[in-house]
């Protein structure tokens, strides 16, 4: 197998130009170093559990199988090549896989899933969809994770709980002015994490 | 109010008619603003997509107890959690073009879909990647043969053709794997084997194909257990078309 760093420009056409966090953090999986593996964590483990919560109703399955998700990212840490995806992209998709392959577990007959009848298994909208498509969907939630706990929830009274600005001034008894201030901050970061990973 | 102010509203759409307008007519003048009213407008609209569940905020679970490597173990020699080991075997060399070729044949006529178990959508795109040629394997007979083609060269879909397989008996079907120099396991998808025993499924691929070195196809039972049988019936060399 080809040996994922050093990275440099001598990459596949079309290949990303990896930023320095990315770079830091392939480093850090190449050599397994646990504090690297913490940091994914912390930033990617929300979006992973609240996807593994909407595909397996079994919280504790899911927990289980959280676990064994950033166990794989560890032993798997030094084949990602970071001019291939961005880090939340391939934790994403070893999270999609292992799902898969869980439901798989659980479902005792094979299906054909061009009966209805037969195809509840891929029903989720993240595990039929094609695996761009499922990283797309889930590139926000991966972001939003790296946010500010502060900014990221008032992103999430905003565009999940559907609050007016002056609502999430109310709830939090934060200055609508400081609440704009925060808003349109949170914002700008993840418009600059999607620059980072080069997809916008 | 403030410049950011202004900004948040117009991208949120909470400016009324006069403040969208003076906005409007700002950008023109100001290319940046222009760019930036753009891109976090791109934001907010990807944010309003996200997935309901992106939202929640539940415990996330602490972090797995980590194995312990021996001083002086290169770590890119482990193999994968949850991967099952399965030795390689020495590949069976058989004929293999003819029924490739009757496979295609099958499917041009509308015949030898293979039922798509798990895994796919069981459309047929047409590849464009370098061709990675099946033969038989273990419990493969004497005419199974089969070619996987990755849709585009870094990621997407696998498209399988396959022949000469016996058609899915009762419950059992069949799994397409990736292996890796470790003998790391990639599960991609299963699917089941009509009469005639030709089928031509897509499946994804949702890793890099560089990562590994065989494509590998089983026997499955519906037995619970998501490791491989161990009953292969083909195999491919990657890179080695």
């Amino acid at each position: 197998m080809e040996s994922p760093l050093p990275v440099t420009e001598a990459e596949a056409p079309g290949a990303r130009r990896p930023d320095d966090r990315t770079v830091r953090l392939a480093a850090g999986l190449h050599r397994r170093d646990e504090a690297t593996l913490a940091e994914l964590h912390n930033d990617y483990g929300r979006a992973v559990m609240n996807f593994l919560r909407g595909a397996i109703a079994d919280a504790a399955a899911a927990e289980d199988l959280h676990q064994e998700i950033f166990l794989e990212v560890w032993r798997r840490g030094p084949s990602y090549r970071p001019e291939r995806a961005a880090l939340g992209t391939w934790i994403m998709l070893i999270a999609r896989s292992r799902t898969i392959d869980h439901l798989r577990k659980r479902v005792p007959e094979p299906r054909d899933p061009s009966d209805p009848a037969q195809s509840a298994v891929f029903d989720r909208e993240d595990l039929s969809a094609s695996p761009e498509e499922f990283v797309e969907r889930w590139r926000m939630a991966t972001l939003l994770g790296r946010l500010p706990d502060d900014e990221a929830r008032l992103l999430r009274m905003r565009f999940h709980e559907e609050l007016s600005q002056n609502e999430i001034a109310e709830r939090t008894g934060i200055a609508l002015g400081t609440v704009k201030t925060r808003m349109v901050r949170a914002l700008r970061r993840l418009r600059d994490m999607v620059d980072e990973e080069g997809g916008r | 109010m403030s410049r950011d102010g202004d900004i948040l509203d117009h991208v949120l759409g909470d400016a009324g008619d006069p403040e969208r307008a003076r906005m409007a007519d700002l950008a023109r003048r100001d290319p940046e603003l222009a760019a930036e009213l753009e891109e976090l407008g791109a934001i907010a609209e990807a944010l309003r997509a996200a997935p309901a569940e992106a939202w929640d905020e539940r415990r996330v679970p602490p972090l797995p107890a980590l194995p312990v490597a021996a001083a002086g173990d290169d770590p890119g020699d482990e193999a994968p959690a949850g991967g099952v080991v399965v030795p390689l075997r020495r590949h069976v060399s058989m004929p293999r073009f003819a029924a490739v070729a009757a496979s295609l044949a099958l499917l041009a006529g509308g015949v030898g879909i293979g039922a798509l178990v798990f895994g796919g959508d069981g459309a047929s795109p047409d590849p464009s990647g370098p061709a990675i040629t099946l033969q038989s394997f273990g419990e493969g007979g004497p005419g199974a043969e089969g070619v996987a083609r990755p849709i585009s060269a870094g990621g997407g879909d696998l498209v399988l053709d396959v022949s000469g397989l016996a058609p899915s008996a009762g419950d059992e079907f069949y799994t397409a794997w990736l292996i890796d120099d470790d003998g790391g396991l990639q599960a991609l998808g299963s699917f089941r084997v009509p009469e005639g025993g030709a089928a031509s499924v897509t499946l994804p691929l949702p890793v890099d194909l560089e990562d590994f070195s065989v494509v590998d196809v089983s026997v499955e039972s519906p037995d619970g257990d998501t490791g491989h049988s161990g009953r292969s019936v083909l195999r491919g060399t990657i890179g080695t078309a």
